[in-house]
């Protein structure tokens, strides 16, 4: 017999049992009847969408891309039951290339769009929420822009709901070969509400997609959105997101670069006060040679808001010359105030440049002491270096009235501070 | 005419500042020159407001006015400012968004009718120009990615623009080749007047040849002990400060 094994068992420390994973159920949101579009095929998708909720659950902190962001209570109080939700579009949107699903069901591009899956994203069990959306696909909006076009224009979408209603809007989205579009999303409501939301984005060779939103709520609402942009070769998608309140809201981008010389940008400012809590979960794929992808985001949290940041960038085994950077910036306004990162790279390309950086800090006090002595009032010295923080970010939106909107909300913003 | 009586200030408890005394009257330039540590730059700091120094006895004054119970914006208002002996970067805001944002805002506080984006465009171009300043640096964040002398121009270019009564110009020399110290004293000597007041930190009499002092003081140990007219400047750079300490001890 060895000397340990004469050791007293019971004074020896044991990690605990891990219990296997049980999702939370999703009960509440299997029990009602789904949608009935008499299209057969839809249907289906539909009930095969169901019947995975209905297996997996909803997410809970238990899974890895959850940890710091916890669904589950901020819910309860919400009904199940699906709601419509109110969607508009901008006076200048070009209505020719907007239709609702309806019209488009027809349409090959369509069909293969609403079962289309990011890469990888069961694997990171990513799909719980999409497959909630898909299972009550109704409210769908499709935005097909032709081949070599340039929509002067942006097509700008309106989302409002109702305080105390569960919606599932849907986009998709394709823009043609050689195309270029601005597509602005501006997401606004009080209430208590929950909008589980997914975009789909296929950006064909040579286009260039430039989506940017502004997500602005108050502390009852519930926001979750799963973006999901498929970028072929030479083509851009460039995003950028203000998100600035809501009781709990995760924002999850997937990409995927799947021709050689696609580019994408995944941007954000948060703003993020009282017990708000916003999640930025960017997944972007590299899955071929020669693409490069960016990701910059800052948060200004103040109060006791919480806000997650975690960015994966994944280059495969033949993504040779990726060129792909991360960086998250936040600024704490208060000692109660939380942000957690989780920068992640997965790297099987030798012939790579990857890189990330993260900071969070406070103001900087020389720099407020130096424009106090130059006789800025010190809330409008603290103001202003808070605007220059996230205007690094802000200088990438070209679009000047959507500038102009995240501009008047980061003043408002300000003002309450 | 600014008054400074009995001035004992302490920096995490430890005394820097023990019973300094000085008064500069309107329109003359006075320089303080002293060892490393003998309290130069906490004069500075403390003059402009710097909450990390605690004013433990004695006042600061202008034209009567008691500035310790200022905070730091006030001060400038009322017409004090300080040139930094390391001007702070500001990634982000642009020099013109400052300096509009600067001017405006003292003149608010000064009851002054605000200058609309012309009036600041020309004000800011008239001086730029007097201090050699390009457009370029004009573009760039304040003080990002400026040279040490680019720097301490901005700083004159600022006091040029807020009009203080008294300005404080610490360590104004320090990195600076004499290219640039000719510049730099060239912008302050343009800014003498019968109503502002200067005070020139600095550990050489070099600068002094440039923007030269009414008054000279010596400080050590927290105290002047030694004051006298500009050819106090040329004994120090001879014997230096050890036979002026050991003399006042």
């Amino acid at each position: 017999m060895s000397k340990a094994e004469t050791k007293d068992n019971t004074n020896v420390m044991q990690f605990p049992v891990k219990s296997k994973y049980k999702p939370e159920t999703a009960g509440r949101y299997t029990a009602g009847s789904l949608p009935e579009s008499g299209v057969n095929w839809l249907d289906e998708v539909r009930q095969e969408a169901l019947a995975r909720v209905k297996k997996d659950g909803l997410p809970t902190p238990r899974l890895e891309r959850w940890k710091k962001t916890n669904l589950i209570p901020a819910i309860k109080d919400i009904p199940a039951t699906v709601s419509k939700c109110l969607v508009s579009f901008g006076d200048n949107s070009n209505a020719r290339v907007i239709s609702d699903l309806s019209e488009k069901l027809e349409e090959d591009w369509v069909r293969d769009l609403i079962t289309a899956e990011p890469c990888d994203a069961a694997q990171y069990k990513d799909m719980m929420l999409w497959d909630l959306n898909t299972a009550y696909l109704d409210d769908a909006t499709v935005i097909d822009v032709p081949k070599n076009t340039t929509e002067d224009q942006p097509i700008t979408i309106t989302i409002n709901g109702e305080s105390g209603t569960f919606t599932a809007p849907r986009l998709m989205v394709r823009v043609g070969s050689g195309s270029e579009v601005t597509i602005i999303e501006d997401v606004q409501g009080g209430g208590a509400y929950w909008r589980n939301r997914v975009t789909q984005i296929l950006v064909e060779p040579n286009a260039t997609v430039k989506h940017y939103r502004t997500q602005i709520e108050d502390d009852a609402a519930v926001y979750t959105q799963n973006t999901y942009a498929r970028v072929a070769r030479d083509a851009r998608y460039e995003t950028f997101t203000l998100g600035s309140g809501g009781k709990m809201v995760r924002h999850q981008i997937h990409v995927d670069l799947v021709g050689e010389n696609a580019d994408c940008k995944t941007h954000a400012v948060n703003l993020v006060d009282g017990s708000d809590h916003i999640d930025n979960t960017y997944t972007i794929n590299h899955m071929v040679p020669h693409c490069t992808s960016n990701q910059f985001v800052r948060s200004v949290l103040k109060e006791q808001g919480h806000s997650v940041y975690q960015g994966k960038i994944h280059v495969f085994k033949d993504a040779q010359k990726t060129d792909a950077y991360q960086l998250s910036n936040a600024l704490l306004l208060s000692d109660t105030a939380e942000m957690n990162v989780k920068p992640e790279l997965e790297i099987y390309a030798d012939d790579v440049v990857c890189s990330h950086g993260t900071t969070t800090g406070q103001i900087d006090e020389d720099a407020l002491f130096y424009l106090r002595s130059r006789g800025v009032p010190e809330k409008e010295a603290r103001g202003l270096l808070i605007q220059s923080f996230i205007g690094e970010v802000l200088d990438v939106v070209d679009d000047e009235d959507f500038r102009e909107m995240c501009d008047g909300e980061v003043l408002r913003w300000l003002r309450e501070a | 005419m600014i008054e400074i009586k009995d001035l004992h200030v302490e920096i995490e408890g430890k005394e820097i500042l023990k019973g300094l005394d000085l008064t500069i009257e309107s329109g003359k330039v006075h320089a303080i020159m002293g060892p490393n540590g003998s309290g130069k730059s906490t004069l500075s700091n403390v003059i402009a407001g710097h909450d990390a120094y605690d004013v433990t006895k004695g006042s600061i004054t202008l034209d009567g006015e008691d500035v310790l119970e200022m905070e730091p914006e006030e001060r400038a208002a009322l017409g004090i400012f300080l040139a930094f002996q390391y001007p702070v970067e500001i990634p982000g805001v642009q020099m013109t968004t400052f300096l509009k944002t600067a001017v405006n805002a003292v003149r608010k506080q000064r009851g002054e009718e605000e200058l609309d984006a012309l009036g600041l465009l020309k004000l800011m171009k008239q001086k730029t120009k007097e201090l050699s300043i390009s457009d370029d640096m004009m573009k760039r964040a304040v003080n990002v990615g400026f040279s040490g002398g680019e720097k301490k121009r901005n700083e004159v270019l600022q006091m040029a623009m807020l009009e203080p009564k008294f300005a404080v110009l610490d360590e104004t020399d320090s990195g600076l080749d004499i290219d640039a110290l000719k510049i730099v004293a060239d912008g302050v000597n343009a800014l003498r007047s019968d109503n502002r007041s200067f005070l020139v930190i600095t550990h050489y009499q070099r600068l002094l040849d440039y923007i030269k002092p009414d008054v000279v003081h010596v400080l050590a140990g927290g105290k002047i002990i030694k004051s006298g007219g500009p050819e106090l400047a040329h004994a120090l750079e001879e014997k230096g400060y050890a036979d002026f300490i050991d003399e006042a001890a």
